[in-house]
This record gives C-alpha cells, structure tokens and sequence, in this order.
C-alpha cells in the first residue's frame, strides 16, 4: 500500500510541475472544444495533433492526448445534450434523456449533472488505476471469445429494455441494427458481405456515421417537420444548477455508472462504449417510474455520463498494465509512445516511473479542469440555444457534414449520413426506438466475430459456452432477463407505465 | 524476337529519354510547395509513426511541408489508390508497406489499381523484426520441441493474427509449410485484442513483432526472429534456420515511401537520397528500435526488386493455402 | 405471445391519437421490415453458409436477414388486428431538402472545397425551414461558411481540400 502511496506521490509531482500541468490544461481544453464540434470525437482530435506532440517531451504529450481524450468525450456529450447530436458512440445514450431535459428547459441542469457525474467518476477511476489494475488485467485476461460472445448476447437481450412501448418494434430494431452491423468485409474469412462493391464499406459503416444520421440530422428533419411555432422550440431555461431532489437522484446513478464503466472499460476492443448503455438499461430497469426515462429522467444522464467517463479512464489499464492497446483511442496513445521512441510494455511502469505514474495523476487534474472549463461554459451553451432556430439547424447541419468528413475524410461517408438520417425520421414516426439499433449494431459484429471464434477453438463444440463458468454466468443472466421479458405480469406493468 | 514486356520497356526508356530534360530541371526546383505523405492505415498506428519521422526529416531537408494525411480502410488499398492516381509529380507520397504491395495484391482481385504499375518505389524505410511467440503455458522452450509438439498433435494449437490477409496470418501459413503442421489461424480485429488473446493463452502462437515488449516482460516466449539476421535487441534469440527450420520463407516486413507510376528518374532519385539521409538521422534510428525495427537505406532499384521478389514469395503461399478475400 | 392482446392493451392504455397511428405504424414498420429483410436474403444468397465449426460468412447474415422477414410479417398481423388506420404525416420538404443539403455537401466537398461546399449546403439546407426568409440567406450562408473556412481551414489546420481545385 505505501508503495502505491509513493508511487501516487511521484506522480502527482510529475504532473503538477508546470508545464505538465500546462499541457494537461490545453489537452482539455482543446478536447472540450472540439469534442463540442459534432462527429469531430476523440480519434480525429488526437489524430490531428498527434504531430504536435512530436515537438514535447514524451510525459506532456502523453498527458496531452490523454486530455483531449476524455475532454472530447466530455464535449461530445454536451452537443448530444444540446442537440442530439452525439459526437461518439458513447454519447447516443446522452442523447435520449439528456435532450429530452433541455426540451423540458433543464440543459442547464442536464450539463452540470453530465460535468459532476464524470469528475466523480474520473476521481474514482484514477485511484482505481492505481490501486486495482494488475487485478482487473488480469479478470479482463478471463474474457476469451466465448465470454464475450455471452456479454454481446446478454448486451442484445438488455437491449429491449431501452424500449418505449411495443417491445416487439424494439427487437425488429435490434434484427436492423445487427443487419447493418454485417455490412463491410467478414472478419473471420475477409469476405464482402452487402458492399455493393464499394471499397468504403469493406470497413463497416462508421458507428459515427450511423449515429449522427439516426439522431442529429434526423432530429433536424422532424424539428422542421412541426409546425412554424413547433420548429426547436423550447421552454425557456429555469436553473443552471441541480436540485436537492436532483442530487438524491442523481447520485447512487452516478455510483452505479461508474463501477459498471470502471468494469467494462477494462475488456479490450469496445468495452468502453458498453458502460453507458449498460448503465441506462439498468437504471431504467431498477427505476420505481421507468415511464420518466426517455423524457428527461436525470438518472439516464448521470449514470450513463458517469459509466462514459470511468469506461474512456479504465480503457487505459490493459496499455499501462499490459502495454496492448485496447481501441483505437489508445493505439494512438501507443503511436504517440512509438514516435518519442517508447515502446508501451508491461514494465513500463519500472521502466519510465515519472511517465507512468505522471500520466495517471494528471487523469486527476484533467477531470478537474474539465470542471472547471465545463462549468462556467454552461451558462454559454445553454444560451446559444436561445438563438432562433432557423439560425441554428444550417449551423449544426453543416458542422454534422464537416465532423464526419473529417473522420475518415470520406466524401461518401457524408452522403451516408444523409441515408441514415431518412431512416431516422421514417422509423421514428413509425414508433420504432432508435437506441436498441444503435447498440445491435455496435454489438452485431462483435458477436458474431466471438462467436465463430469461440466454435473455431472449440473445434465446433458449443458446450464451449456453458463448459467456462463465467460465460455459463453470463448466459443464466440473458436467460433471466429474458424470462422477465416474456412474464406477463411484468410486461402488462411495463406496458402500462411505459404508455401511460 | 521482341517480347511484349520488352517492348513496353523499351517504350519505357524511349519516353523517359524524350521528356527527360525538362524533368532533370523540375526535379531541382523540388519542392516548391507542400507535399503530401498519404498514409493509408489509421492514425496512430507504426505506418502512421514512421511516415510523422521521415515528414519532419524530409521538411528539414527540402523547405517545405511535408504534410501526414492518413487515409485509412479496405486493408490500406483506399489510400493506396489515392496515389495511384495522383500525378506522378513527386507531390503526392505513399507510406507503403509489405501488406499494401506484396500481400493485397495477390489475395485481392477487386483492386482499383495495379500494384506493379501505378507506383514507383522510391525508399526502403525500415525492416520490422518478426518473431514466432508461445503463449509460456506451452510447453515448448525452443522452436524445434515446439515444431515437434504441432506435428504431434495436428489441429490442437491455434495462432493469432490481426486479420485475413495481414503480415500475421501469412507468416502463420509460411510456418505451416515450411513445419508441416496443421495450426489453425483465428483472426482478429487488429493487433491489440490478437497479442491480449495470446498474453491470457486463448490463443497459443502468432507470428510479428507486436509483442516483443510483452515478451520481454515474460507474459510470452518468444522461440525465434523470422528474420535472416538475428535483432540486435535481442541477440540471444536465433534466426529460424539457426533454430532448425530452414525451410521457413516468408519475406520480412518493410515500410518504405513510393510515388506514383512513372516518376522521373531524378526525382525519385533526390528523394531517395533525402528519405535517407532523413531515416539515417541517429535519433530517427533509435526511435526506429523501440518498435523492433531497423532503418534500411536501399537504392530506389534495389527496393523495386525486393517488392517484386516479395510479391512471388507470397503470391505462391496466398496459391498454395487458397487465400483470397473473395471466395 | 398474442399480438392481438398486446394491441388491445395498448389501445385502451394509450391516449386517442397514438392508438390511432398505432395500426397504420406497426403495418408500414413490418412492411418495411420484411423489405429490407428480403432484400438482403436476396442479395446475400451466394454467401456461403458453411457449418457449426466453420460457420461462413452467410451464416449470420441468413439468420439475421430471415428473423427481420419474420418480425416484419407478426408485425404487420399485428397491426391489421389493431384498430387505428391514420398512416403517420409526413412533411416531406424538409426531409428532402436537408437529404440534398447532405448529399451535395458529399459530391463537392472533394472538387470544389470546403467554402464552395458549405455555401451550398447551407444555402439548400436553410431553404428547408417553414419561414425562410430570404434576405437573410446570403449572409447566413457567407458568414457560415467563411466561419468554418477560417476555423477548419486555417486554424485547425483540418487537411481537407478548402479551396476549388
């Protein structure tokens, strides 16, 4: 223990020395600004200062990065607040509650829950850093392909959860979103399946993509579909502030999100998006009133920012305690490392002490001045809202082509965002719920990438699934939920609350 | 008697010699403004480290920018096919690597280019190191018990690679061949979740370089380099023949610069010597070694034979295994 | 598992107007549904199925593409025994014109730039609102996109093409 203490200390040395501390502020701040930019999220901020780093000492570029990452996961939830428009992945489940408060004239309140939710989970998660990677390494090390494959399947099951109304439209949704998560070349085998010949698709069609179509430009669509008066109108703002019955709300959720985004955050390839889904299928399904999720339900903002942010912190345990980079976000990190000439190992921890543990402490830093930046910038955003809204939608329009340009700088791309966004209003006046696609599509490919992995090393056995105990665990849990699904009693109450 | 490719190469030279004398005079007054270093993998990964080193060398050297756009998908082919059909005016660069010229374009029949006709090779950059990696629970200390053990027991290991058709998965079949073992491949999404899956013993061998640092750490044995010499990190570990399997062929990895069909000679040349002098640059070398590589400086000729001895070496494997994207 | 009795429930749950859609909505759903299902079946044909231990790259993509016909098929019973017809309004200006916006923001931005393309889309997209009023188009669409040429252009230093080549 008091070696983690000393090791702490050297890190909160390295980190508040001047520069560091310098570099830290400018990563979150720059994060916050663009991550505000829609469709422009973490990778394309990272990617386009990545050369920067290449003039600063390793441990300042490093905390750099490390600051506009989860600074940009920070902004990329304000404009899911503000406009629907979620930046990232994690962000489509900001979008639901989240907007659905500043509808109500709450951003304010929505925002500040979104910045306090995080830092405490920020806070938590860098001494769990400290303290528990080894251990959580090795649980993720557990999960092979069957486990994941059981995750991804309990993962889909929860999925008709997010549901408002007719749990059948929600599995059609889910049936979609799979469907469109196959598009792009077959992991296992390298076969085209519905590209139509187009090289972009081999890929896959960017979760990005699909998201910004499905809820920014489609949201712009139906506001303009209202009547003159109906066109992004709001109630006028209230408070910036949280209530005394917003904070009792809103703290066990922020609890909750975080242990489940810690935990997520730390399986490689995609954990980190789970957490916030994982935390919003939760409250709602723990919830005495799951009626109010979906119109503006606080909880769904602070338990799914606060998983969003502990998931993004955790996602750096399998590189510093392993040195394998778990997603894109830290194979750019891991790049960063290779252009100063380090290579990330496990003993990077012996090897470069002050790099190490400076960038874990400066975590801490960084969540507190994205505080302090997002905080009196709410103010600010919540008044840009103001501005009429036949100013605003050419502005977020246009912000939406340029963000996923940029992605990929993929013109036929942007054109799919346009398909995308048709589908959004078709489906949406058809009452079919949006989240459950969104999540089948992220799960979709990785499902079906375990699966046949998980047959190809049991040499087709399926008891693969039930003969690894936490795979079986996983699977009792789906059949559960299930279970509860399909009970009458449950679903006549869930019916009747969810319409009333 | 005049073959067909003879004849277009004498066209060739006839055409170089005809335009030669205004392009000896373009190629001096290069650069005149900034150029692009279109690297067609995702940012962050080696491809994208070692084209920012040779960027900033290049831009010291020449005077102008020299700008990194990654271009990202369909296994490096879209940022390939970029180039390809730029202008051959030295102002439009490729960071090419063994996957992009020597594997894609025998188990791809869909691409939008010719491999051998739409670039020029300018410079070899860097060869990579790779090396055949146990999970430790394997019970094999050297190479020869463990190509003794996959012989024995035909279809009970499996090894990683980071996708169909990568550097990995052919250097997996090279190893089949050459041990005659039958290791089944799995395929992953990338390197990352491919060494996770050999580090926890999901997996039991992948060949590459991605987990040298991992190994050295012990979460990995590493039985032998694959390439002809042994690394200079890590002197005690034996080349394949040096370790009993002589038979083993693949080609090592490379990144190096190329341009587009049909750059003049003195151009290619210039920057041939700048990339260079650029990756000979001590610290480039030392940052180069942290990732198992080492700086190669070649001829622009002697690059153009390498890739085309490379892409028979792995056209005849992609033959023999029936490896395609396209079923 | 009726879906008579699902519907029942909801119509006498739920207020007048959705319980009116509701029919009309599950029918065009499922239709739509059961379409794309089809299609992929269609287009997915060839992929090879392939077995339990070497599941092939038409394995998921049939089971998928089938379970979508299905779902569409319930849901369009399901509906025909609902009670409500009124098929959901659609303004179809707007969903065209920010469609366009989008789309002609793709086909320019590699040719003629970022400024070229942002003046397009937005000139199309703001002619999507119900009141648009016209004298102030230019300047929204001026200032837009010379906002985003400085920013994207020059102070983030975003490569993407900013002027017409």
């Amino acid at each position: 223990m008091s070696e983690i203490v000393q090791s702490l200390a050297l890190g909160f040395g390295v980190a508040a020395s001047l520069s560091n501390l310098w570099y830290c502020f400018l990563g979150a701040l720059i994060g916050t600004l663009i991550g505000v930019l829609p469709g422009i999220g973490p990778i394309a901020t990272m990617a386009m200062l990545l050369p920067l780093t290449y003039y600063l000492q390793p441990t300042e570029a490093l905390i750099m990065l490390a600051g506009i990452y989860y600074g940009a996961q920070y902004g990329g939830s304000t404009t899911a607040v503000l406009m629907r428009l979620p930046g990232e992945s994690s962000s489509v489940v900001t979008c639901l509650d989240g907007y659905a408060m500043a509808r109500k004239g709450r951003a304010g309140t929505a925002l500040a829950t979104a910045a306090l939710a995080s830092f405490f989970a920020g806070t938590v998660v860098t001494l769990l850093i400290a303290i528990a990677s080894p251990a959580l390494t090795e649980l993720a090390q557990k999960f092979g392909p069957a486990e994941y494959f059981s995750l991804m399947a309990l993962g889909l099951v929860a999925a008709v959860v997010f549901a408002q109304g007719s749990p059948l439209r929600a599995v059609g949704a889910i049936f979609l979103g799979l469907l469109l998560g196959l598009i792009g070349a077959d992991v296992n085998t390298g076969f085209d399946r519905f590209t139509f010949d187009r090289p972009e698709l081999r890929d896959g069609i960017g979760v990005v993509v699909v998201s910004m179509g499905l809820f920014g430009i489609a949201e712009i669509m139906l506001n303009l579909s209202g009547g003159p008066e109906g066109q992004g109108e709001r109630t006028k703002l209230s408070r910036l502030w949280l209530t005394k019955e917003d904070f009792r709300a809103a703290w066990p959720a922020t609890l909750r999100g975080t242990g489940l985004g810690a935990l997520l955050g730390v399986l490689p390839g995609g954990g980190a998006m789970l957490g916030s889904f994982a935390s919003y299928a939760i409250e709602k399904r723990i919830s005495d009133t799951p009626e109010r999720f979906g119109e503006g339900a606080i909880e769904g903002v602070a338990g799914p920012e606060a998983a969003n942010n502990a998931g993004a912190q955790s996602s750096f345990i399998p590189m510093l305690a392993l040195g394998i980079p778990g997603n894109s976000v830290m194979a750019m990190m891991a790049g960063a490392m290779l252009i100063h000439g380090i290579a990330p190992s496990p003993n990077l921890a012996s090897t470069q002490p002050q790099l190490f543990w400076g960038l874990i402490a400066s975590m801490w830093f960084g969540n507190f001045m994205l505080l302090v930046i997002n905080l009196p910038l709410i103010g600010l955003w919540v008044k840009l809202l103001a501005a009429p809204y036949r100013m605003l939608f050419p502005a977020i329009l246009l912000f939406c082509c340029i963000g996923i340009y940029t992605v990929n700088n993929s013109a036929f791309e942007v054109g799919l965002v346009a398909l995308f966004g048709l589908l959004g209003v078709v489906l949406a006046k058809l009452e079919c719920p949006l989240a459950p696609l969104v999540l089948a599509f992220i799960l979709g490919p990785m499902m079906e990438e375990n699966l046949r992995r998980a047959m190809l090393l049991s040499r087709g056995d399926p008891s693969i699934f039930l003969s690894r105990p936490i795979s079986l665990g996983l699977l009792i849990a789906c059949a559960l939920v299930v279970a509860l699904l399909l009970m009458p009693n449950f679903r006549r109450a869930r019916e009747a609350a969810t319409e009333a | 008697m005049i073959t067909p490719s003879r004849r277009s190469a004498l066209g060739l030279i006839a055409a170089a010699s005809l335009a030669a004398l205004p392009q000896v005079a373009m190629a001096q007054a290069y650069p005149t403004k900034p150029v692009k270093i279109i690297v067609p993998f995702a940012a962050g990964g080696r491809a994208d480290a070692l084209a920012r080193m040779l960027a900033q060398g290049l831009q010291e050297q020449m005077g102008q920018p020299f700008v990194v756009e990654n271009r990202g998908g369909a296994s490096g082919s879209l940022g390939s096919d970029l180039v390809a059909k730029a202008p051959p005016d030295g102002y439009t660069l490729l960071l090419a690597s063994t996957g992009t010229q020597a594997i894609l374009p025998k188990i791809s029949a869909k691409l939008p280019y010719d491999a051998d006709r739409d670039f020029t090779p300018i410079a070899l950059m860097v060869e990579s190191y790779s090396f055949i990696g146990v999970h430790p629970g394997v019970k094999a200390s050297n190479l020869k018990e463990f190509v003794d053990l996959a012989r024995a027991k035909p279809g009970e290991f499996n090894y990683a690679s980071s996708g169909v058709g990568t550097y990995n998965h052919f250097a997996g079949e090279f190893f089949n061949i050459a041990a005659g073992s039958k290791i089944t491949h799995i395929a992953y999404r990338g390197s990352g979740p491919s060494v996770n899956d050999l580090v926890a013993g999901h997996v039991q061998m992948m060949i590459g370089g991605e987990f040298v640092e991992v190994a050295q750490a012990g979460k990995v044995r590493i039985l032998a380099t694959t390439n002809p010499q042994r690394w200079p990190g890590l002197p005690d570990i034996p080349t394949m023949k040096e370790a009993g399997l002589a038979e083993f062929s693949a080609p090592p990895l490379w990144f190096g610069l190329l341009g587009p069909g049909g750059m003049p000679r003195e151009l290619v040349e210039k920057l041939n010597q700048a990339a260079n002098k650029a990756m000979s640059d001590p610290k480039t070398v030392e940052r180069v070694k942290a990732a198992a590589s080492i700086v190669r400086t070649e001829s622009a000729d002697a690059f153009a034979g390498l890739i085309k001895a490379e892409q028979k070496a792995f056209g005849d494997v992609a033959r023999q295994t029936n490896m395609k994207f396209e079923e | 598992m009726s879906p008579l009795n699902d519907s029942d429930v909801r119509a006498a749950a739920a207020p007048p107007e959705t319980a009116q859609a509701s029919g009309a909505n599950d029918i065009l759903l499922g239709l739509l549904f059961a379409a794309i299902g089809a299609a992929a079946l269609f287009i997915g044909r060839d992929y090879v199925f392939g077995s339990s231990l070497r599941m092939g790259p038409g394995f998921l993509p049939r089971i998928v593409a089938g379970g979508l016909v299905l779902l569409g098929i319930v849901l369009m019973i399901r509906g025909m025994f609902a009670r409500g017809w009124a098929p959901p309004a659609m303004v179809w200006r707007p969903i065209v014109l920010i469609s366009l916006a989008v789309i002609v923001f793709s086909a320019t931005i590699d040719r003629l730039g970022l400024f070229v393309a942002s003046l397009l889309t937005v000139s199309i997209g703001a002619c999507a609102g119900q009141e648009v009023r016209w004298k102030e188009l230019p300047f929204v669409a001026l200032g837009l996109a010379a906002f985003c040429t400085i920013l994207f252009g020059y102070l983030l230093k975003i490569s993407m093409p900013v002027w017409p080549r």
